[in-house]
């Protein structure tokens, strides 16, 4: 059940009825105990959404919810003693555990097969066929996320297994995040949530904005890189393989912000605020600067489990502790998308990409972009927003080329014709694309793109909500998952 | 909460109105579009054509049987009113929307059988679905279509969902609509025939194994009810089962058992069923077709000509 | 060792570190204060600490400090034992 579809239309409708409407028109009926009521809906939607596409593997989300809440209570138990250490390590293997025997089991057996082919001993190793969990990656995070946080004290265990599994599974954030974080998602469920008009008006207009990116712009792209970066054997000319990045890297970003804004959008329907994804990163003006509005829910997580207690336990070799932490930072930003070369390379890329930043003290906080009086980038500021851009665009390449191999190949078409005209696609999808850049850099500073709430003529709005619309009936259709579905 | 209900309610409705009225202009855009499977469904909504031979069938219809030497042989006037890879069910549905909008019978029914007649195909996953999106407008059609093409309600009765994804009929439709652009192309073909000037593309790997056809009793019913409407009115119907190319007859398991039950039904309502299928010698040759189900350009002719001389024989137009 | 001499300590190591003069640490005083605060500035900040008061600051003490009161707060703890 994509979240772009009409049964999570059917789904969202039920959930909002029985999450508010019935609680409202039962207003009179003292019963404290509405909040668990709420939660008991949102679990049910969530499983129900979760079986709906992956029923096999219920019974293992199932399972790993109550081992890791009883975890939770048993740190919090023995604070300050050997076995708190022991169960977070516990949390911790289990969790990456199951991330590295679902995702990466077959890379470890292929990649030490090739080792030993290429020493000249054969092997008979075959791959095994292991079915991946939906959304594994993303529960897996949650969840060890929620131990180590209570290890370290910034939360109290769960004594709610309902909100607990309701954390874990939330249905808008199940297939492909934002990773919510334990302390600031699991408080959220304590109360009843009372219905509030500005924050569902925005969460719709949210939804829409994400629909708009995802159906409209990324579909759009999509034809059009599987033409060529889809492991066929059309030529490209290096112009036109520099056209298919960039358009790979459109078409990631309106596909994962699209889903990003419209599992956001459902939380604030639901009165749950979820996790910020994206803030606007094409308009980064370096590398740590990109990092810190691309996929944030994810980074913020590897710089606070991975990043700072490497940085810590490196801190008395300076920059080059802060150095070696960050590279293994990125390997495991990497590694997280799945066991592949690419993914590993992609990591180590960025992660020396920040190199020099670290080296010239430019890791901080980057200043707000200049304008000038055309409301555009002052020159200084748009060249480096450029250099960021092409860094990552490049970065795109090697994450979407399957193998090694693909990945030389690509580049080896820039030799020839980089100053022919290149192959665009279907021109209407670059208009689009436009649109979508310029409405999110005049809202650079709101919360999403389509943040209107300030408009005040009602007609207006309805224009732009209804004009939209229009352009996604007429342009979407081409119905494609979701890239990070598979992660 | 009861805001935000009445304001959703309020949208929802502007919404489906505005929708309303842009499936309407795209289905009446379309409606002057002439490609060929639009152009045929005008000719059967808009009553312009008034045959007294009427061709039925699937894609085996569209390209074995050419009006013109229908026409010039028997002296009378012909028609192909074909839908590609359908069954007989639609056949029948292209019958009733033909008398639906039609006054005039015609005098004989030529029903273009083969193997595949007797099952179910769902039309909107078919190649050609789309000829299927502007008929939606007709009440018959939308019954019909629900009930047997795969269709939904949602097709059927909310503004513009059955064309959401079909970018090139919306893109048509309207240009059509505001005439900004004809999209009206030349004729591909006459009379609902389409001429296959092709060599034979029949590959090996399209005959690696044996399969065998359903015979759904209700579609065997519904063509027992056509006969009999046809005999009722006192139109003849002529059923032929047109040349298909012997390695492809090899193949399917119950080929012979098919064609029993198209014979018994002919002969329960006293018309005939003439037989072109191997071993008859327009199919034993593979320089006849252009694919193992359709003959070419040449040979349609040669059997639409064998064909009026066997109704000129057995029937008085 | 005195509160004040901790803040006094501090001042100096944040001058240090974070290489200006005149930055005037009080309890509240946080990452937002001071625009040289970044991950590694910090890091060699918790070094300096460690270097200065003798003693290993653990990574969930660390973590626990949202500004410079928790801060003096450990190192009180660490170097007086209350």
């Amino acid at each position: 059940m994509a979240i772009n579809s009409l049964s999570f239309l059917v789904l969202i409708v039920a959930v909002f009825v029985l999450y508010y409407i019935v609680p409202s028109l039962l207003g009179h009926v003292q019963f404290k105990q509405w909040s668990t009521y709420q939660n008991i809906v949102l679990l049910l939607a969530s499983y129900f959404f979760y079986a709906y596409t992956d029923l096999l593997m219920l019974p293992l989300l199932l399972v790993v919810t109550v081992v890791f809440y009883f975890i939770g209570i048993g740190i919090e138990r023995h604070e300050d003693h050997p076995l708190a250490d022991r169960l977070l390590l516990l949390g911790i293997v289990l969790g990456v555990g199951m991330l590295v025997y679902f995702k990466y089991t077959n890379f470890f057996i292929q990649s030490f097969a090739n080792l030993l082919n290429c020493c000249g001993l054969h092997t008979s190793w075959h791959s095994l066929r292991i079915i991946v969990p939906l959304g594994i990656s993303f529960f897996t995070f949650r969840l060890v996320s929620y131990v180590i946080e209570v290890h370290r004290g910034m939360m109290s265990a769960s004594r709610d297994i309902l909100a607990f599994a309701t954390y874990v599974a939330f249905f808008p954030c199940m297939l492909s995040g934002p990773i919510d974080r334990p302390n600031v998602f699991i408080p959220q469920l304590g109360s009843r949530r009372q219905f509030q008009y500005p924050v569902a008006t925005d969460g719709l207009r949210q939804i829409l904005w994400g629909l708009f990116k995802k159906m409209v712009v990324a579909d759009g792209l999509a034809q059009y890189v599987d033409l060529y970066l889809g492991g066929g054997s059309v030529a490209a000319s290096g112009s036109t393989t520099i056209v298919v990045a960039l358009a790979y890297t459109f078409q990631i970003y309106a596909d994962f912000s699209g889903y990003s804004d419209m599992a956001i959008g459902v939380g604030k329907l639901l009165g749950l605020k979820v996790a910020k994804n994206f803030n606007y990163p094409f308009f980064a003006l370096n590398i740590a600067d990109f990092w810190r509005r691309w996929h944030m829910s994810l980074t913020t997580w590897v710089t606070d489990y991975v990043f700072t207690p490497l940085c810590f336990t490196f801190r008395k070799n300076r920059q080059w502790g802060m150095i070696a932490a960050i590279v293994i930072n990125f390997l495991i930003v990497g590694l997280w998308h799945g066991a592949s070369w690419n993914y590993v390379i992609y990591g180590l890329y960025h992660g020396l990409l920040f190199v020099p930043l670290i080296l010239m003290g430019k890791m901080g906080v980057a200043d707000e972009v200049q304008t000038n009086r055309l409301g555009l980038p002052r020159l200084k500021d748009f060249g480096r927003m450029l250099l960021t851009f092409v860094l990552v665009v490049f970065g795109m390449l090697i994450f979407r080329c399957t193998t090694v191999g693909q990945f030389t190949h690509e580049l080896s078409t820039l030799r020839h014709g980089l100053f022919t005209f290149p192959d665009i696609g279907a021109a209407v999808n670059w208009l689009f694309v436009v649109a979508m850049l310029m409405v999110e850099w005049l809202h650079r500073r709101r919360d999403h793109g389509l943040d209107l709430s300030d408009m005040r003529s009602t007609p207006l709005r309805w224009g732009i909500y209804l004009l939209i619309i229009l352009v996604v009936f007429l342009n979407g259709g081409e119905t494609t998952g979701f890239i990070y579905q598979v992660f | 909460m009861r805001q935000f209900i009445t304001k959703i309610v309020l949208f929802v409705i502007v919404a489906v109105v505005l929708g309303a009225a842009l499936d309407w202009a795209i289905t009446t855009g379309l409606h002057h579009r002439t490609d060929y499977v639009q152009e045929v469904w005008n000719d059967v909504m808009d009553s312009t054509v008034a045959p007294d031979l009427v061709v039925l069938g699937n894609c085996v219809a569209a390209h074995d049987h050419n009006p013109q030497i229908l026409d010039s042989i028997l002296g009378t006037d012909s028609y192909v009113f074909a839908m590609s890879n359908l069954t007989f069910p639609y056949h029948y549905f292209m019958w009733n929307m033909l008398r639906k909008y039609h006054t005039h019978d015609p005098k004989l029914v030529v029903l273009a059988l083969d193997y595949s007649d007797m099952s179910y195909r769902e039309a909107k996953t078919n190649m050609e679905n789309e000829q299927f999106l502007a008929l939606m407008c007709d009440r018959d059609a939308r019954r019909f279509l629900r009930q047997y093409g795969g269709y939904s309600w949602l097709d059927a009765y909310v503004p513009c969902y059955r064309y959401f994804g079909h970018h090139k009929r919306i893109k048509y439709g309207i240009y059509n609509f505001l005439g900004l652009k004809r999209y009206a192309g030349t004729p591909e073909h006459y009379k609902g025939y389409q001429g296959l000037d092709c060599p034979y593309n029949g590959h090996d790997e399209w005959f690696d194994g044996d399969f065998e056809q359903p015979i759904e009793q209700p579609v065997v019913a519904m063509l027992d009810t056509f006969l009999m409407d046809c005999n009722k009115s006192g139109v003849e119907v002529l059923m032929v089962l047109p040349p298909i190319v012997y390695e492809l007859s090899d193949r399917v398991v119950n080929e012979a058992e098919v064609y029993r039950v198209y014979d018994s039904l002919a002969s329960a309502h006293r018309f005939e069923c003439v037989h072109y299928v191997a071993p008859h010698w327009l199919s034993m040759d593979t320089n006849h077709f252009e694919s193992p189900n359709h003959l070419n350009k040449q040979m349609s002719d040669v059997y639409t000509t064998y064909l009026a001389h066997y109704i000129a024989t057995h029937y008085s137009l | 060792m005195t509160e004040e001499e901790i803040y006094q300590k501090l001042t100096d190591l944040f001058c240090k570190t974070f290489k200006r003069d005149g930055i005037v640490v009080t309890a509240d005083t946080s990452a937002a204060d001071i625009p040289e605060w970044t991950s590694l500035t910090y890091m060699n900040l918790v070094f300096e600490i460690e270097q200065t008061f003798g003693f290993t600051v653990k990574l969930k003490d660390m973590m626990s400090w949202q500004r410079v009161g928790d801060m003096v707060q450990t190192i009180n703890r660490k170097v007086n034992g209350n």
